[in-house]
Protein backbone atom coordinates (compact mmCIF):
# COMPACT_ATOMS: atom_id res chain seq x y z
CA UNK A 1 0.00 0.00 0.00
CA UNK A 2 1.07 3.59 -0.46
CA UNK A 3 0.51 6.61 1.77
CA UNK A 4 0.03 10.08 0.43
CA UNK A 5 0.25 13.22 2.52
CA UNK A 6 -1.24 16.42 1.11
CA UNK A 7 -0.50 19.79 2.69
CA UNK A 8 -0.24 18.23 6.11
CA UNK A 9 0.28 20.64 8.99
CA UNK A 10 0.49 19.83 12.64
CA UNK A 11 0.60 22.18 15.62
CA UNK A 12 0.96 21.16 19.25
CA UNK A 13 -1.24 23.17 21.66
CA UNK A 14 -2.82 25.39 19.01
CA UNK A 15 -3.89 28.88 20.15
CA UNK A 16 -2.43 28.37 23.63
CA UNK A 17 0.78 29.17 25.43
CA UNK A 18 3.32 26.56 24.44
CA UNK A 19 2.01 26.47 20.87
CA UNK A 20 4.49 24.70 18.62
CA UNK A 21 4.31 24.12 14.92
CA UNK A 22 5.73 20.67 14.23
CA UNK A 23 4.86 20.08 10.58
CA UNK A 24 4.45 22.66 7.83
CA UNK A 25 2.84 21.87 4.49
CA UNK A 26 4.15 18.36 4.11
CA UNK A 27 3.53 16.90 0.67
CA UNK A 28 4.85 13.42 0.42
CA UNK A 29 4.15 10.04 -1.13
CA UNK A 30 5.41 6.81 0.35
CA UNK A 31 5.22 4.41 -2.57
CA UNK A 32 4.29 0.79 -2.22
CA UNK A 33 7.31 -1.29 -1.25
CA UNK A 34 9.63 1.55 -0.34
CA UNK A 35 12.63 1.66 1.98
CA UNK A 36 12.70 5.25 3.14
CA UNK A 37 14.77 7.03 5.75
CA UNK A 38 13.50 10.10 7.58
CA UNK A 39 16.43 12.19 8.74
CA UNK A 40 16.49 15.30 10.85
CA UNK A 41 17.64 16.84 14.07
CA UNK A 42 15.75 16.23 17.30
CA UNK A 43 12.64 18.37 17.15
CA UNK A 44 12.58 18.50 13.37
CA UNK A 45 9.22 16.76 13.23
CA UNK A 46 10.19 13.18 12.45
CA UNK A 47 8.22 11.58 15.25
CA UNK A 48 5.23 13.82 14.61
CA UNK A 49 5.25 12.84 10.96
CA UNK A 50 5.44 9.17 11.84
CA UNK A 51 2.41 9.44 14.11
CA UNK A 52 0.36 10.95 11.29
CA UNK A 53 0.79 7.78 9.28
CA UNK A 54 -1.55 5.63 11.37
CA UNK A 55 -3.82 8.27 12.79
CA UNK A 56 -2.29 8.54 16.27
CA UNK A 57 -2.09 12.27 15.62
CA UNK A 58 -4.49 13.91 13.24
CA UNK A 59 -3.24 16.73 11.04
CA UNK A 60 -4.24 20.18 12.29
CA UNK A 61 -5.08 20.61 8.65
CA UNK A 62 -4.25 18.59 5.58
CA UNK A 63 -5.13 15.27 4.08
CA UNK A 64 -3.74 11.77 4.43
CA UNK A 65 -4.64 9.09 1.95
CA UNK A 66 -3.59 5.55 2.77
CA UNK A 67 -5.01 3.46 -0.05
CA UNK A 68 -8.74 3.55 0.65
CA UNK A 69 -8.45 5.07 4.12
CA UNK A 70 -8.68 8.84 4.00
CA UNK A 71 -8.19 11.29 6.84
CA UNK A 72 -9.52 14.53 5.48
CA UNK A 73 -8.71 17.62 7.52
CA UNK A 74 -8.37 20.00 4.59
CA UNK A 75 -9.03 23.61 5.48
CA UNK A 76 -12.56 24.90 5.23
CA UNK A 77 -12.94 28.51 4.17
CA UNK A 78 -15.73 30.92 4.88
CA UNK A 79 -17.17 33.08 2.13
CA UNK A 80 -14.84 35.96 2.94
CA UNK A 81 -11.81 33.74 2.41
CA UNK A 82 -10.93 33.27 6.07
CA UNK A 83 -10.49 29.87 7.65
CA UNK A 84 -13.71 28.60 9.18
CA UNK A 85 -12.41 27.65 12.64
CA UNK A 86 -15.72 26.26 13.73
CA UNK A 87 -16.00 23.88 10.82
CA UNK A 88 -12.42 22.75 11.46
CA UNK A 89 -13.21 22.05 15.11
CA UNK A 90 -16.20 20.04 14.03
CA UNK A 91 -14.06 18.05 11.64
CA UNK A 92 -11.65 17.20 14.44
CA UNK A 93 -14.47 16.09 16.69
CA UNK A 94 -15.84 13.51 14.28
CA UNK A 95 -14.72 10.09 15.41
CA UNK A 96 -12.57 8.23 12.96
CA UNK A 97 -14.40 5.23 11.63
CA UNK A 98 -12.61 1.95 11.80
CA UNK A 99 -9.20 3.42 12.57
CA UNK A 100 -8.06 -0.08 13.48
CA UNK A 101 -8.07 -1.09 9.83
CA UNK A 102 -5.45 1.59 9.21
CA UNK A 103 -3.41 0.70 12.29
CA UNK A 104 -3.33 -2.93 11.26
CA UNK A 105 -1.75 -2.00 7.96
CA UNK A 106 0.69 0.58 9.32
CA UNK A 107 2.69 -0.84 12.22
CA UNK A 108 4.73 1.62 14.22
CA UNK A 109 7.67 0.57 16.33
CA UNK A 110 8.35 3.46 18.67
CA UNK A 111 11.66 4.52 20.10
CA UNK A 112 12.50 2.23 23.03
CA UNK A 113 9.59 -0.10 22.20
CA UNK A 114 10.37 -2.26 25.25
CA UNK A 115 8.10 0.11 27.19
CA UNK A 116 5.01 -1.36 25.56
CA UNK A 117 5.55 -4.84 27.07
CA UNK A 118 3.08 -5.77 29.77
CA UNK A 119 1.93 -9.38 29.57
CA UNK A 120 3.17 -12.14 31.83
CA UNK A 121 4.76 -14.23 29.12
CA UNK A 122 6.59 -13.44 25.90
CA UNK A 123 4.19 -15.34 23.67
CA UNK A 124 1.16 -13.65 25.24
CA UNK A 125 2.63 -10.22 24.78
CA UNK A 126 3.49 -10.77 21.14
CA UNK A 127 0.06 -12.24 20.36
CA UNK A 128 -1.67 -9.24 21.97
CA UNK A 129 -1.59 -7.20 18.74
CA UNK A 130 -3.10 -9.81 16.40
CA UNK A 131 -5.79 -10.58 18.99
CA UNK A 132 -6.74 -6.91 19.11
CA UNK A 133 -7.15 -6.96 15.37
CA UNK A 134 -9.68 -9.75 15.61
CA UNK A 135 -7.58 -12.86 15.12
CA UNK A 136 -8.54 -16.00 16.99
CA UNK A 137 -6.40 -17.25 19.85
CA UNK A 138 -4.68 -19.97 17.77
CA UNK A 139 -4.10 -17.72 14.79
CA UNK A 140 -2.65 -15.02 17.04
CA UNK A 141 -0.29 -17.53 18.68
CA UNK A 142 0.75 -18.81 15.29
CA UNK A 143 1.53 -15.32 14.03
CA UNK A 144 3.34 -14.54 17.27
CA UNK A 145 5.52 -17.61 16.87
CA UNK A 146 6.38 -16.62 13.30
CA UNK A 147 7.26 -13.10 14.39
CA UNK A 148 9.40 -14.34 17.28
CA UNK A 149 11.25 -16.70 14.95
CA UNK A 150 11.91 -13.76 12.63
CA UNK A 151 13.49 -11.69 15.39
CA UNK A 152 15.49 -14.70 16.56
CA UNK A 153 13.75 -15.49 19.85
CA UNK A 154 13.49 -19.26 20.17
CA UNK A 155 10.90 -21.49 21.77
CA UNK A 156 12.61 -21.67 25.17
CA UNK A 157 11.65 -18.02 25.72
CA UNK A 158 7.93 -18.33 24.95
CA UNK A 159 6.72 -18.91 28.49
CA UNK A 160 9.23 -16.68 30.24
CA UNK A 161 8.28 -13.32 31.69
CA UNK A 162 9.36 -10.59 29.28
CA UNK A 163 10.47 -8.43 32.20
CA UNK A 164 13.35 -10.74 33.09
CA UNK A 165 14.89 -10.60 29.61
CA UNK A 166 17.93 -8.51 28.74
CA UNK A 167 17.49 -5.09 27.10
CA UNK A 168 18.26 -6.33 23.59
CA UNK A 169 15.94 -9.31 23.93
CA UNK A 170 13.15 -7.10 25.26
CA UNK A 171 13.47 -4.86 22.24
CA UNK A 172 13.29 -7.83 19.89
CA UNK A 173 10.18 -9.11 21.67
CA UNK A 174 8.61 -5.68 21.40
CA UNK A 175 9.38 -5.48 17.70
CA UNK A 176 7.96 -8.97 17.26
CA UNK A 177 4.80 -7.58 18.89
CA UNK A 178 4.38 -5.28 15.91
CA UNK A 179 5.55 -7.79 13.30
CA UNK A 180 2.97 -10.28 14.52
CA UNK A 181 0.29 -7.88 13.25
CA UNK A 182 1.73 -8.47 9.78
CA UNK A 183 1.61 -4.82 8.73
CA UNK A 184 1.98 -3.72 5.10
CA UNK A 185 4.09 -0.78 6.16
CA UNK A 186 6.53 -1.00 9.02
CA UNK A 187 7.51 2.32 10.54
CA UNK A 188 10.43 2.37 12.96
CA UNK A 189 11.50 5.30 15.11
CA UNK A 190 15.22 5.13 15.90
CA UNK A 191 15.26 1.34 16.09
CA UNK A 192 19.03 1.05 16.50
CA UNK A 193 19.47 3.48 19.39
CA UNK A 194 21.02 1.80 22.40
CA UNK A 195 22.01 -1.37 20.57
CA UNK A 196 25.59 -2.54 20.15
CA UNK A 197 27.13 -3.00 16.71
CA UNK A 198 26.19 -6.68 16.49
CA UNK A 199 22.65 -5.99 17.63
CA UNK A 200 22.34 -3.19 15.11
CA UNK A 201 23.53 -5.39 12.27
CA UNK A 202 21.12 -8.13 13.25
CA UNK A 203 18.17 -5.80 13.50
CA UNK A 204 18.91 -4.12 10.17
CA UNK A 205 19.35 -7.57 8.64
CA UNK A 206 15.86 -8.44 9.87
CA UNK A 207 14.40 -5.22 8.48
CA UNK A 208 16.05 -5.82 5.11
CA UNK A 209 14.64 -9.34 5.11
CA UNK A 210 11.15 -7.98 5.75
CA UNK A 211 11.63 -5.45 2.95
CA UNK A 212 12.63 -8.19 0.55
CA UNK A 213 9.51 -10.10 1.49
CA UNK A 214 7.40 -7.15 0.39
CA UNK A 215 6.91 -4.97 3.47
CA UNK A 216 7.42 -1.23 3.01
CA UNK A 217 9.87 0.23 5.49
CA UNK A 218 9.95 3.77 6.83
CA UNK A 219 12.82 4.48 9.17
CA UNK A 220 13.44 7.56 11.29
CA UNK A 221 17.08 7.65 12.21
CA UNK A 222 20.17 9.64 13.05
CA UNK A 223 22.42 6.82 11.96
CA UNK A 224 23.84 7.78 8.57
CA UNK A 225 25.65 4.47 8.16
CA UNK A 226 22.30 2.75 8.22
CA UNK A 227 20.86 5.25 5.75
CA UNK A 228 23.70 4.72 3.30
CA UNK A 229 23.82 0.96 3.59
CA UNK A 230 20.16 0.02 3.55
CA UNK A 231 17.82 2.81 2.47
CA UNK A 232 16.66 3.55 -1.03
CA UNK A 233 15.37 7.03 -0.35
CA UNK A 234 16.32 9.69 2.16
CA UNK A 235 14.02 12.51 3.25
CA UNK A 236 15.47 15.30 5.37
CA UNK A 237 13.21 17.28 7.67
CA UNK A 238 14.11 20.57 9.25
CA UNK A 239 11.79 22.65 11.40
CA UNK A 240 8.81 20.66 10.20
CA UNK A 241 9.57 21.09 6.51
CA UNK A 242 10.91 18.70 3.93
CA UNK A 243 14.20 20.21 2.85
CA UNK A 244 15.63 17.34 0.87
CA UNK A 245 14.24 14.26 -0.84
CA UNK A 246 16.50 12.02 -2.90
CA UNK A 247 18.51 8.83 -2.81
CA UNK A 248 21.04 8.59 0.03
CA UNK A 249 23.83 8.81 -2.54
CA UNK A 250 22.58 12.16 -3.87
CA UNK A 251 22.14 13.43 -0.33
CA UNK A 252 25.66 12.58 0.77
CA UNK A 253 27.21 13.87 -2.43
CA UNK A 254 25.54 17.20 -1.89
CA UNK A 255 28.14 18.22 0.66
CA UNK A 256 27.29 21.93 0.62
CA UNK A 257 23.80 21.15 1.72
CA UNK A 258 24.99 18.70 4.36
CA UNK A 259 27.27 21.28 5.95
CA UNK A 260 24.50 23.83 6.28
CA UNK A 261 22.18 21.35 7.94
CA UNK A 262 24.79 19.90 10.33
CA UNK A 263 24.44 16.39 8.95
CA UNK A 264 27.56 14.34 8.40
CA UNK A 265 27.96 11.72 5.71
CA UNK A 266 29.07 8.33 7.03
CA UNK A 267 32.79 7.82 7.56
CA UNK A 268 32.95 5.16 4.84
CA UNK A 269 31.49 7.61 2.38
CA UNK A 270 33.92 10.38 3.33
CA UNK A 271 36.79 7.97 3.03
CA UNK A 272 35.62 6.99 -0.44
CA UNK A 273 35.38 10.67 -1.41
CA UNK A 274 38.94 11.20 -0.20
CA UNK A 275 40.11 8.23 -2.24
CA UNK A 276 38.45 9.66 -5.33
CA UNK A 277 40.15 12.99 -4.72
CA UNK A 278 43.40 11.08 -4.39
CA UNK A 279 42.93 9.73 -7.87
CA UNK A 280 41.08 6.44 -7.48
CA UNK A 281 38.19 6.05 -9.90
CA UNK A 282 35.58 4.55 -7.54
CA UNK A 283 31.94 4.09 -8.34
CA UNK A 284 30.28 5.82 -5.41
CA UNK A 285 26.91 4.20 -6.01
CA UNK A 286 28.45 0.84 -5.13
CA UNK A 287 29.92 1.98 -1.82
CA UNK A 288 27.57 0.97 0.99
CA UNK A 289 29.85 -0.06 3.85
CA UNK A 290 33.44 -1.08 4.51
CA UNK A 291 33.11 -4.35 2.66
CA UNK A 292 31.68 -2.88 -0.54
CA UNK A 293 34.27 -0.12 -0.37
CA UNK A 294 37.03 -2.71 -0.19
CA UNK A 295 35.52 -4.50 -3.17
CA UNK A 296 35.48 -1.27 -5.14
CA UNK A 297 39.11 -0.55 -4.34
CA UNK A 298 40.05 -4.06 -5.43
CA UNK A 299 38.06 -3.65 -8.63
CA UNK A 300 39.75 -0.35 -9.50
CA UNK A 301 43.17 -1.66 -8.61
CA UNK A 302 42.50 -4.63 -10.84
CA UNK A 303 42.99 -7.28 -8.19
CA UNK A 304 40.86 -10.31 -7.55
CA UNK A 305 38.19 -10.06 -4.93
CA UNK B 1 -7.46 19.21 24.26
CA UNK B 2 -9.01 21.69 26.58
CA UNK B 3 -7.50 23.73 29.35
CA UNK B 4 -7.80 21.63 32.43
CA UNK B 5 -8.79 23.36 35.61
CA UNK B 6 -6.00 24.86 37.62
CA UNK B 7 -3.14 23.84 35.36
CA UNK B 8 -0.30 26.33 35.44
CA UNK B 9 -0.55 28.78 32.58
CA UNK B 10 2.77 30.42 31.77
CA UNK B 11 1.65 34.02 31.41
CA UNK B 12 3.57 36.96 32.73
CA UNK B 13 1.12 39.01 34.77
CA UNK B 14 2.01 40.67 38.06
CA UNK B 15 -0.02 38.01 39.84
CA UNK B 16 2.21 35.37 38.27
CA UNK B 17 5.30 37.22 39.40
CA UNK B 18 4.06 37.77 42.92
CA UNK B 19 5.68 35.84 45.75
CA UNK B 20 3.91 32.50 46.14
CA UNK B 21 3.78 32.91 49.92
CA UNK B 22 1.83 36.14 49.59
CA UNK B 23 -0.49 34.44 47.15
CA UNK B 24 -0.97 31.41 49.40
CA UNK B 25 -1.85 33.49 52.44
CA UNK B 26 -4.12 35.73 50.39
CA UNK B 27 -5.82 32.68 48.98
CA UNK B 28 -6.47 31.33 52.46
CA UNK B 29 -7.91 34.69 53.53
CA UNK B 30 -10.13 34.81 50.46
CA UNK B 31 -11.35 31.30 51.23
CA UNK B 32 -12.17 32.22 54.79
CA UNK B 33 -14.14 35.17 53.51
CA UNK B 34 -16.23 32.80 51.40
CA UNK B 35 -17.32 30.79 54.43
CA UNK B 36 -18.16 33.69 56.75
CA UNK B 37 -21.69 34.61 57.70
CA UNK B 38 -21.97 38.33 57.31
CA UNK B 39 -25.55 38.89 58.26
CA UNK B 40 -28.55 37.28 59.86
CA UNK B 41 -30.33 37.95 56.61
CA UNK B 42 -29.53 35.15 54.15
CA UNK B 43 -30.31 37.34 51.18
CA UNK B 44 -27.79 39.91 52.36
CA UNK B 45 -25.21 37.11 52.57
CA UNK B 46 -25.98 36.00 49.04
CA UNK B 47 -25.64 39.60 47.91
CA UNK B 48 -22.20 39.75 49.47
CA UNK B 49 -21.31 36.50 47.70
CA UNK B 50 -22.32 38.13 44.45
CA UNK B 51 -19.95 41.01 45.24
CA UNK B 52 -17.20 38.50 46.01
CA UNK B 53 -17.93 36.80 42.71
CA UNK B 54 -17.42 40.09 40.86
CA UNK B 55 -14.19 40.74 42.78
CA UNK B 56 -12.85 37.29 41.93
CA UNK B 57 -13.74 37.79 38.29
CA UNK B 58 -11.63 40.93 38.30
CA UNK B 59 -8.73 39.05 39.88
CA UNK B 60 -9.14 36.20 37.39
CA UNK B 61 -8.97 38.68 34.55
CA UNK B 62 -5.82 40.24 35.99
CA UNK B 63 -4.23 36.77 36.20
CA UNK B 64 -5.48 35.85 32.70
CA UNK B 65 -7.32 32.81 34.02
CA UNK B 66 -9.79 31.45 31.51
CA UNK B 67 -13.38 31.66 32.70
CA UNK B 68 -14.32 28.84 30.44
CA UNK B 69 -12.33 26.40 32.51
CA UNK B 70 -14.24 27.52 35.62
CA UNK B 71 -17.57 26.80 34.02
CA UNK B 72 -16.29 23.56 32.58
CA UNK B 73 -15.31 22.42 36.03
CA UNK B 74 -18.79 23.33 37.24
CA UNK B 75 -20.20 21.21 34.48
CA UNK B 76 -18.05 18.42 35.83
CA UNK B 77 -19.59 18.62 39.32
CA UNK B 78 -23.20 18.90 38.17
CA UNK B 79 -23.88 15.46 39.64
CA UNK B 80 -23.00 16.81 43.04
CA UNK B 81 -25.13 19.90 42.54
CA UNK B 82 -28.13 17.77 41.61
CA UNK B 83 -27.51 15.62 44.67
CA UNK B 84 -27.47 18.69 46.90
CA UNK B 85 -30.59 19.94 45.16
CA UNK B 86 -32.49 16.74 45.85
CA UNK B 87 -31.34 16.56 49.45
CA UNK B 88 -32.39 20.15 50.02
CA UNK B 89 -35.75 19.82 48.42
CA UNK B 90 -36.74 16.70 50.34
CA UNK B 91 -35.12 17.11 53.68
CA UNK B 92 -34.92 20.79 54.64
CA UNK B 93 -37.93 22.19 56.36
CA UNK B 94 -38.03 25.37 58.35
CA UNK B 95 -38.34 24.60 62.07
CA UNK B 96 -41.50 26.51 62.80
CA UNK B 97 -43.15 26.76 66.19
CA UNK B 98 -46.45 24.95 66.33
CA UNK B 99 -49.51 26.70 65.13
CA UNK B 100 -47.64 28.97 62.73
CA UNK B 101 -48.97 28.93 59.20
CA UNK B 102 -46.18 27.58 56.91
CA UNK B 103 -47.67 29.19 53.81
CA UNK B 104 -45.45 32.31 53.67
CA UNK B 105 -42.34 30.08 53.93
CA UNK B 106 -43.25 28.09 50.85
CA UNK B 107 -41.86 29.29 47.55
CA UNK B 108 -43.99 27.01 45.44
CA UNK B 109 -45.49 23.56 45.48
CA UNK B 110 -45.22 20.69 43.10
CA UNK B 111 -48.27 18.60 43.86
CA UNK B 112 -48.00 17.61 47.50
CA UNK B 113 -44.35 18.58 47.69
CA UNK B 114 -43.69 21.97 49.23
CA UNK B 115 -40.53 23.74 48.19
CA UNK B 116 -39.51 26.15 50.93
CA UNK B 117 -37.58 29.35 50.43
CA UNK B 118 -35.10 27.90 52.89
CA UNK B 119 -34.22 25.05 50.52
CA UNK B 120 -33.65 27.44 47.68
CA UNK B 121 -31.47 29.70 49.78
CA UNK B 122 -29.47 26.74 51.06
CA UNK B 123 -28.92 25.48 47.55
CA UNK B 124 -27.76 28.91 46.43
CA UNK B 125 -25.35 28.97 49.37
CA UNK B 126 -23.77 25.67 48.36
CA UNK B 127 -23.46 26.60 44.72
CA UNK B 128 -22.14 30.08 45.47
CA UNK B 129 -19.50 28.74 47.85
CA UNK B 130 -18.42 26.01 45.43
CA UNK B 131 -18.08 28.45 42.57
CA UNK B 132 -16.16 30.95 44.67
CA UNK B 133 -13.78 28.34 46.08
CA UNK B 134 -13.11 26.92 42.64
CA UNK B 135 -12.42 30.40 41.33
CA UNK B 136 -9.90 31.17 44.06
CA UNK B 137 -7.98 27.92 43.81
CA UNK B 138 -8.05 28.23 40.07
CA UNK B 139 -6.46 31.67 40.21
CA UNK B 140 -3.79 30.41 42.59
CA UNK B 141 -2.88 27.21 40.80
CA UNK B 142 -2.92 28.61 37.30
CA UNK B 143 -0.69 31.53 38.24
CA UNK B 144 1.81 29.70 40.47
CA UNK B 145 4.37 27.13 39.44
CA UNK B 146 4.04 23.87 41.39
CA UNK B 147 7.56 24.27 42.76
CA UNK B 148 6.80 27.75 44.09
CA UNK B 149 3.63 26.35 45.56
CA UNK B 150 5.49 23.70 47.55
CA UNK B 151 8.04 26.23 48.71
CA UNK B 152 5.26 28.47 49.93
CA UNK B 153 3.62 25.55 51.67
CA UNK B 154 6.90 24.60 53.33
CA UNK B 155 7.29 28.16 54.54
CA UNK B 156 3.75 28.20 55.87
CA UNK B 157 4.30 24.99 57.81
CA UNK B 158 7.48 26.10 59.59
CA UNK B 159 5.86 26.02 63.07
CA UNK B 160 5.63 22.23 62.69
CA UNK B 161 9.41 22.19 62.55
CA UNK B 162 9.42 23.37 66.16
CA UNK B 163 7.86 20.09 67.25
CA UNK B 164 10.45 18.19 65.20
CA UNK B 165 8.35 17.28 62.25
CA UNK B 166 10.72 17.12 59.23
CA UNK B 167 8.88 19.57 56.99
CA UNK B 168 11.53 19.78 54.31
CA UNK B 169 11.41 16.03 53.82
CA UNK B 170 7.69 16.35 53.22
CA UNK B 171 8.27 19.34 51.00
CA UNK B 172 10.84 17.36 49.02
CA UNK B 173 8.41 14.47 48.67
CA UNK B 174 5.68 16.80 47.49
CA UNK B 175 7.91 18.61 45.03
CA UNK B 176 9.18 15.31 43.65
CA UNK B 177 5.63 14.09 43.27
CA UNK B 178 4.73 17.29 41.46
CA UNK B 179 7.86 17.06 39.38
CA UNK B 180 6.80 13.59 38.24
CA UNK B 181 3.32 14.53 37.09
CA UNK B 182 4.41 15.80 33.68
CA UNK B 183 6.86 12.91 33.31
CA UNK B 184 4.15 10.39 34.01
CA UNK B 185 1.80 12.20 31.67
CA UNK B 186 4.36 12.00 28.89
CA UNK B 187 4.98 8.38 29.69
CA UNK B 188 1.25 7.59 29.68
CA UNK B 189 0.89 9.34 26.37
CA UNK B 190 3.77 7.38 24.91
CA UNK B 191 2.54 4.00 26.13
CA UNK B 192 -1.00 4.76 25.00
CA UNK B 193 0.29 5.50 21.53
CA UNK B 194 2.39 2.36 21.47
CA UNK B 195 -0.58 0.23 22.54
CA UNK B 196 -2.91 2.07 20.15
CA UNK B 197 -0.55 1.00 17.39
CA UNK B 198 -1.10 -2.55 18.60
CA UNK B 199 -4.81 -2.18 18.07
CA UNK B 200 -6.06 -0.96 21.43
CA UNK B 201 -8.72 1.66 21.07
CA UNK B 202 -8.65 4.00 24.06
CA UNK B 203 -10.90 6.62 22.55
CA UNK B 204 -13.68 4.50 21.13
CA UNK B 205 -14.58 0.94 21.83
CA UNK B 206 -16.77 -0.59 24.48
CA UNK B 207 -16.43 0.01 28.19
CA UNK B 208 -15.31 -3.57 28.86
CA UNK B 209 -12.62 -3.31 26.21
CA UNK B 210 -11.42 -0.04 27.69
CA UNK B 211 -11.08 -1.56 31.15
CA UNK B 212 -9.07 -4.43 29.69
CA UNK B 213 -6.96 -1.97 27.75
CA UNK B 214 -6.18 -0.18 30.98
CA UNK B 215 -4.07 -3.13 32.13
CA UNK B 216 -1.89 -2.70 29.06
CA UNK B 217 -1.37 0.89 30.13
CA UNK B 218 -0.92 0.59 33.87
CA UNK B 219 1.66 -2.20 34.01
CA UNK B 220 4.19 -0.54 31.70
CA UNK B 221 3.52 2.76 33.46
CA UNK B 222 4.34 1.24 36.84
CA UNK B 223 7.42 -0.45 35.45
CA UNK B 224 8.77 2.80 34.08
CA UNK B 225 7.77 4.77 37.18
CA UNK B 226 9.77 2.39 39.37
CA UNK B 227 12.75 2.58 37.06
CA UNK B 228 12.68 6.37 36.83
CA UNK B 229 12.27 6.85 40.56
CA UNK B 230 15.20 4.52 41.23
CA UNK B 231 17.31 6.42 38.74
CA UNK B 232 16.28 9.71 40.27
CA UNK B 233 17.22 8.53 43.75
CA UNK B 234 20.65 7.48 42.44
CA UNK B 235 21.11 10.80 40.67
CA UNK B 236 20.19 12.71 43.81
CA UNK B 237 22.59 10.72 45.94
CA UNK B 238 25.31 11.11 43.34
CA UNK B 239 24.91 14.84 43.66
CA UNK B 240 25.17 14.64 47.41
CA UNK B 241 21.59 14.86 48.56
CA UNK B 242 21.31 14.21 52.29
CA UNK B 243 17.76 14.27 53.65
CA UNK B 244 18.97 15.29 57.09
CA UNK B 245 21.18 18.17 56.05
CA UNK B 246 20.12 21.74 56.47
CA UNK B 247 18.59 23.03 53.28
CA UNK B 248 19.44 26.18 51.44
CA UNK B 249 17.50 27.75 48.62
CA UNK B 250 18.63 28.06 45.05
CA UNK B 251 15.98 30.61 44.25
CA UNK B 252 15.55 33.48 46.62
CA UNK B 253 12.57 35.72 46.28
CA UNK B 254 13.08 39.39 45.81
CA UNK B 255 10.47 41.23 47.74
CA UNK B 256 9.00 43.81 45.41
CA UNK B 257 6.29 46.39 45.21
CA UNK B 258 3.80 43.87 43.89
CA UNK B 259 4.32 41.63 46.91
CA UNK B 260 3.77 44.59 49.18
CA UNK B 261 0.60 45.40 47.24
CA UNK B 262 -0.50 41.81 47.64
CA UNK B 263 -0.05 42.01 51.41
CA UNK B 264 -1.89 45.31 51.48
CA UNK B 265 -4.72 43.76 49.51
CA UNK B 266 -4.91 40.82 51.93
CA UNK B 267 -4.89 43.16 54.93
CA UNK B 268 -7.61 45.31 53.41
CA UNK B 269 -9.64 42.19 52.71
CA UNK B 270 -9.33 41.04 56.32
CA UNK B 271 -10.36 44.50 57.51
CA UNK B 272 -13.34 44.33 55.16
CA UNK B 273 -14.44 40.96 56.53
CA UNK B 274 -14.12 42.11 60.13
CA UNK B 275 -16.05 45.31 59.44
CA UNK B 276 -18.83 43.44 57.70
CA UNK B 277 -19.04 40.91 60.52
CA UNK B 278 -19.12 43.55 63.21
CA UNK B 279 -21.64 45.91 61.63
CA UNK B 280 -23.70 43.23 59.87
CA UNK B 281 -25.13 45.68 57.37
CA UNK B 282 -28.46 44.80 55.85
CA UNK B 283 -29.36 46.92 52.86
CA UNK B 284 -32.64 45.06 52.46
CA UNK B 285 -33.80 46.09 55.92
CA UNK B 286 -32.43 49.59 55.39
CA UNK B 287 -34.43 50.14 52.23
CA UNK B 288 -37.36 48.09 53.53
CA UNK B 289 -37.23 45.65 50.64
CA UNK B 290 -39.82 42.92 51.20
CA UNK B 291 -38.18 39.49 51.20
CA UNK B 292 -39.60 35.99 51.37
CA UNK B 293 -39.48 34.39 54.79
CA UNK B 294 -36.53 32.13 55.51
CA UNK B 295 -36.20 30.44 58.84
Amino acid sequence: MSIKLEQVNYTYNPHRPGEKVALRDINLVFQDHCFTALIGRTGSGKSTLIQQLNGLLLPTHGKIIADDYVIDMTLVYKKDGKVDERAMKKKHKVKLQNIKSLRKKVGIVFQFPEYQIFEESVIKDVSYGPKNFGKSEEEAIKQAKEALTLVGIDESYYERSPFELSGGEKRRVAIAGILAMEPDILVLDEPTVGLDAAGEEKLMGLITHLYEQGTSIILATHNMDVVLKYCKRAIVLDHGKIVHDSTPLDLFQNSEYLKSSSLEPPKVFRFALDLIQGGLDLDLSKVKDTKTLANEIIRVKGGNA
Amino acid sequence: MYTSLGKYQPYNTFIHKMDARVKLVTMIILMVSVFMTYSQNSFMNLTIYAVLFLAFIVISMLAKVSFLSIFRSLAAIWVMIIFVLILNVFFTKPSLPEGVDPAPYIAFSIGALNIYWLSIVNLLYVIARLVLIIMITNIFTSSTKPMEMTNALEWLLWPLGLIRIPIHKFAMAISLALRFIPTLQEETDRIMKAQASRGVDYKQGKFKEKVKALVALIIPLFMSAFTTSGQLADAMEARGYDPNAKRTRYKTNHWGLRDFMGCLFAAAWVAGIVLLCVYQPDIYAFFNVPLPLVK
